[in-house]
């Protein structure tokens, strides 16, 4: 009995490194981020550790599967009670929330800007300042589109900032009508082919054919995003979708 | 709203069924209003595969936002300190050196 313990000490304290491993890794890594993650594999390995030196195998094994899966079905926190634990002071819940919603906010300004680096930029600046205004923030809408007005706020900042092309002013003749079908077009080539239209296209009328036909939000979100009432939302999707189809459409 | 606002909505499935039928009759009696719709439903198709292009984030943007919070967080906190220190004066330097 005792060698087993002793082997299963070791199995425990293998298991205990490799998830302080883990931590590390995941710290370098945005996309698998999460605190409930790692709560839900740590059970296991502390009971390994627990296995071992009692060497109570039955119990204390069946003790921390329950304890994992427990910890595996918990839900994800909701926005509004990270909101609440930053304003507490909390500034890990402050970077669950970037992780969560740096996918949108990175995207959206990149379909803006038209450029990576310059997205990247905007979409920091986007959640400092959101951070900073964390206290405006009064839950009337969900945090994405709140956040998401405020990356369009900078994005479009930045863009008048840097004198990028205006629409009205930029020349639609360099770019090529897409007549072929459908069928024989590469995907990649209509996808840059909307790119650049897109930048010919009225400031706030792309910031809206982003949001609700590239990002799928609704008419609701749209203008929620866009800090305009519903009814104007819809025209400025109809006006941005007129001219990309005077642009990409023969 | 004119037949022609109302094409792209018809196209992308937004409308009523009330609405989409006053479209439907229209389209009906119109060939340049089917061609319209044509070209409606080719950029549908061009917008879908652009909404559907994988875009990375770049790996160190959660980290570089949240390295910047922590630095400005504890700056005030040391700026706050500092005030409290050195009392009016003290706040009133940091403030004239920006330091929060």
């Amino acid at each position: 009995m005792q060698a087993i313990g002793l082997v299963t000490l070791l199995i425990g304290v293998y298991n205990f490194l490799e998830y302080s491993e883990s931590i590390r890794t995941d710290s370098a890594n945005p996309d698998t981020g999460g605190d409930i993650y790692f709560l839900a594999s740590f059970p296991h390995r502390i009971g390994y550790v627990v296995v071992g030196y009692n060497g109570e195998l039955v119990y204390t094994a069946r003790k921390a599967a329950y304890l994992s899966l427990k910890l595996c079905n918990r839900r994800e926190l909701d926005d509004s009670v990270l909101v609440d634990r930053v304003r507490n002071g909390d500034h890990r819940a402050f970077s669950e929330l970037v992780r969560r919603h740096q996918s949108v906010v990175y995207r959206s300004c990149y379909r803006i800007l038209g450029n990576r680096e310059d997205a990247k930029d905007a979409s920091q600046e986007a959640f400092l300042r959101a951070y900073r205004k964390l206290d405006t923030f009064q839950g009337r809408s969900v945090f994405r589109t709140w956040i998401l007005r405020v990356a369009m706020n900078v994005s479009l900042n930045e863009r008048d900032r840097r004198k990028l092309p205006r629409a009205d002013a930029a020349s639609a003749e360099s770019l090529p009508s897409l007549e072929a079908p459908e069928a024989e077009l590469m995907k990649s080539e209509a996808v840059a082919e909307i790119h650049k239209a897109l930048q010919l296209v009225r400031s706030n009328h792309r910031a809206a054919i982003v949001l609700r036909d590239l990002e799928g939000l609704t008419y609701q979100e749209t203008a929620e995003s866009l800090g305009i009432p519903e009814g104007t939302a819809k025209s400025w999707v109809y006006r941005g979708r007129e001219r990309l189809k005077e642009l990409l459409v023969a | 709203m004119s037949i022609e606002e109302l094409l792209p909505a018809y196209a992308a499935s937004e409308l009523s069924e009330e609405e989409s039928e006053r479209v439907e009759d229209a389209l009906a009696e119109s060939p340049r209003l089917r061609a319209e719709l044509s070209r409606y439903e080719r950029l549908f198709v061009l917008l879908s595969a652009a909404a559907a292009e994988e875009i990375r984030v770049p790996a160190d943007l959660r980290t570089r936002i949240t390295l910047q919070i922590t630095l400005n967080a504890y700056l005030d906190a040391a700026a706050d300190l500092l005030g409290d220190i050195l009392g009016a004066y003290g706040r009133a330097l940091i403030h004239f050196l920006r330091l929060a």
